[in-house]
């Protein structure tokens, strides 16, 4: 049996799961769409473009990784609370669940697991929205598991159409989360599969740009000491905007906060833009210009990332462009690398 | 794999402190949880990641041989936040650890060679866990030999150890200072101009070489000089790093990730590296 939400019943989906779940979904904050933990599912918004993605929900920007207490001589280690609610994610883009897919290698990677990101990305139902119309910034079809209607990482995929969003159903996970929502949905009639397909071919031939990734890994085997990087990075001012942004990027800084005798021990977004993420106690600093910081930036993500895990660290979602202050496209520095 | 609280240091007393330059301290620590302690196990060339509570934490090596037991040592130079936290700690107060990190000195490789001992500054703090290993098992190599320098006569880490090591492991120690003083009878120089002087043969020797980035790249130069294949110059990178379990992203060179794939490599293996550090 396929099913319709319709888009007025969005609002008794999510009040009828809410207890057993921490929500997470866009809602407008300062008049832009944002990705966040909702309490008021009056707010949420469905088929949008949000600023960031919703990596932070399995990879907090700040995260407490331990707690203690100080007294003299000694250190007591406090246990850490932990939410017993699943996790939903609603309204992810397609290419945001492809980038969880991406997350998992690095997170379970060099024979450690990371159980703080596991223990939320294992209880966490994706539930994502295909595009039907992606705007000019996005190359996901550039991406081998990249396409406006992707399956990967989501466990139901929602398409617009006529009557609601139509839901495909893609995990067991997926399945079991219908099966708690089922009274709130309305049967499918048996040709709307047609039309979904009609409209990934649609959605697949809007995006015009691509990039060839392999054609780029070998371009940055060869370019490393390339003049090329001193042009490109010219214009790029280190704000790490990008990185923040980015589904995949995951870079992070390990640090203590402590008030009179009782601190935390947090793990907080970090970005290679910045001086300080290299540089060493004793003042040395590898990347000491912003041109190697950007020159970073790019080969982490289609040449290190590649030969580590097998595939770029990109989904091709092109919040990197929209977000930039100067209009750095990350297509054009990728296809001009030399 | 390991699952359970890869961010969670051991909780470790501090059991003996050492001035041992104006700004270098040698420290012993002891696992409050017993056990832990026993089952807790590390080789030559690794490395820890030491917290103060409330600071943050940092990476240091191994000072002490994994065949001397029952505490971790390390010599610390005040450098940054943390090492500057650690130098105010007191014998009994509490820190963390986590680790053991990264690959280790290559023991087999070593085997039944003479190993030349190249430090300079702090540098000597790494190499003297595998040097105190190699006079434990003193049956495996054939023999030993240091270099050791520093910027001046009281720069230099370990006096007291240093004779001990003469004796025990029947090795020549060289020292050598950048400036000297009244009172110093030794060598005075750069350490790879003293390694020419001195003049090593490469045959059935493998260098093993610490120090500051810019001595290394000299060091390397001088070991090449004298005959010295890539395979027989052992070093080790220190880059920043942050949780010592490949994922913070920083300590990368290329696409190799200090923490993971080192932090000792062969001469030969950096050369394939981009010179980015």
């Amino acid at each position: 049996m396929n099913y319709i939400i319709e888009k007025n019943q969005v609002k008794t989906l999510l009040d009828k799961i809410s207890a057993g779940y921490e929500i997470f979904a866009p809602v407008l904050h300062n008049g832009l769409p944002v990705f966040e933990h909702i309490t008021e599912t009056d707010k949420v918004l469905s088929d949008v473009y949000t600023v960031n993605s919703p990596k932070g929900v399995v990879f907090p920007q700040t995260e407490v990784l331990l707690k203690f207490n100080l007294a003299k001589n000694k250190v007591d280690l406090k246990e850490l609370e932990e939410s017993n609610k699943k996790i939903l994610i609603w309204g992810a883009r397609a290419c945001d669940a492809v980038a969880f897919e991406i997350l998992d290698k690095l997170f379970n990677w060099a024979n450690y697991k990371d159980e703080f990101y596991f223990n939320k990305r294992d209880k966490a139902t994706i539930i994502s929205f295909s595009c039907i119309n992606p705007p000019d910034s996005c190359f996901c079809t550039s991406i081998e598991k990249g396409h406006p209607f992707s399956k990967q990482g989501s466990d139901l995929l929602l398409t617009e159409v006529q009557d609601g969003y139509y839901i495909q159903q893609i995990t067991k996970k997926g399945e079991e989360f219908l099966n708690e929502i089922k009274s709130v949905l309305k049967p499918a009639s048996a040709d709307v599969e047609k039309e979904i397909e009609k409209l990934a071919k649609e959605a697949e031939n809007k995006i015009k740009r691509k990039i060839n990734t392999k054609e780029i890994k070998s371009k940055l085997d060869v370019s490393f000491e390339s003049k090329y990087w001193d042009e490109a990075s010219f214009p790029c001012v280190n704000c790490g905007a990008c990185t923040y942004v980015c589904p995949t990027c995951y870079c992070f800084d390990i640090a203590d906060n402590l008030a009179k005798t009782s601190g935390e021990r947090v793990k907080t977004w970090d970005s290679c833009m910045f001086a300080n993420f290299t540089k060493m106690g004793g003042g040395v600093n590898p990347r000491i210009d912003p041109k190697r910081r950007f020159r970073q930036r790019f080969n982490h993500k289609f040449k290190y990332f590649v030969e580590n895990m097998g595939e770029p660290l990109c989904t091709g979602c092109g919040r990197c462009i929209k977000s930039c202050p100067v209009g750095i496209d990350i297509r054009k520095v990728l296809t001009e690398a030399q | 794999m390991k699952e359970k609280d890869i961010y969670k240091p051991h909780l470790m007393t501090v059991d003996y402190i050492k001035q041992e330059t104006p700004d270098v301290k040698t420290f012993r620590f002891i696992f409050q949880d017993t056990e832990a302690g026993q089952k807790f196990s590390f080789s030559a060339g690794q490395f820890l990641i030491l917290s103060v509570f409330g600071v943050g934490e940092a990476v240091f090596t191994f000072a002490n041989s994994p065949t001397r037991k029952g505490y971790i040592e390390c010599s610390i130079k005040k450098v940054g936040k943390v090492s500057e936290a650690i130098h105010d700690i007191e014998i009994g107060d509490t820190v963390g650890l986590r680790g053991p990190y990264g690959n280790c000195f290559p023991v087999d490789k070593l085997k039944g060679k003479k190993l030349l001992f190249i430090g300079g500054g702090i540098g000597l703090a790494a190499l003297k866990s595998l040097l105190e290993y190699s006079i434990d098992m003193k049956q495996d190599f054939k023999s030993r030999f240091l270099l050791y320098g520093a910027r001046s006569p009281q720069d230099l880490c370990y006096k007291e150890s240093l004779p001990v090591w003469q004796k025990e492991g029947e090795m020549d120690v060289f020292l050598t200072v950048d400036k000297g003083d009244n009172e110093w009878k030794q060598k005075v120089g750069l350490i790879p101009t003293v390694l020419k002087e001195l003049n090593p043969t490469p045959l059935d020797t493998i260098a093993i070489t610490c120090g500051p980035p810019v001595m290394i790249k000299f060091t390397v130069v001088a070991l090449k000089d004298l005959g010295f294949s890539d395979d027989d110059i052992v070093t080790t990178l220190e880059l920043k790093m942050k949780c010592g379990l490949g994922k913070c992203g920083r300590c990368n060179i290329g696409s190799i990730y200090v923490c993971k794939d080192g932090p000792v490599f062969t001469y030969k293996q950096m050369l394939a590296l981009p010179d980015e550090y």
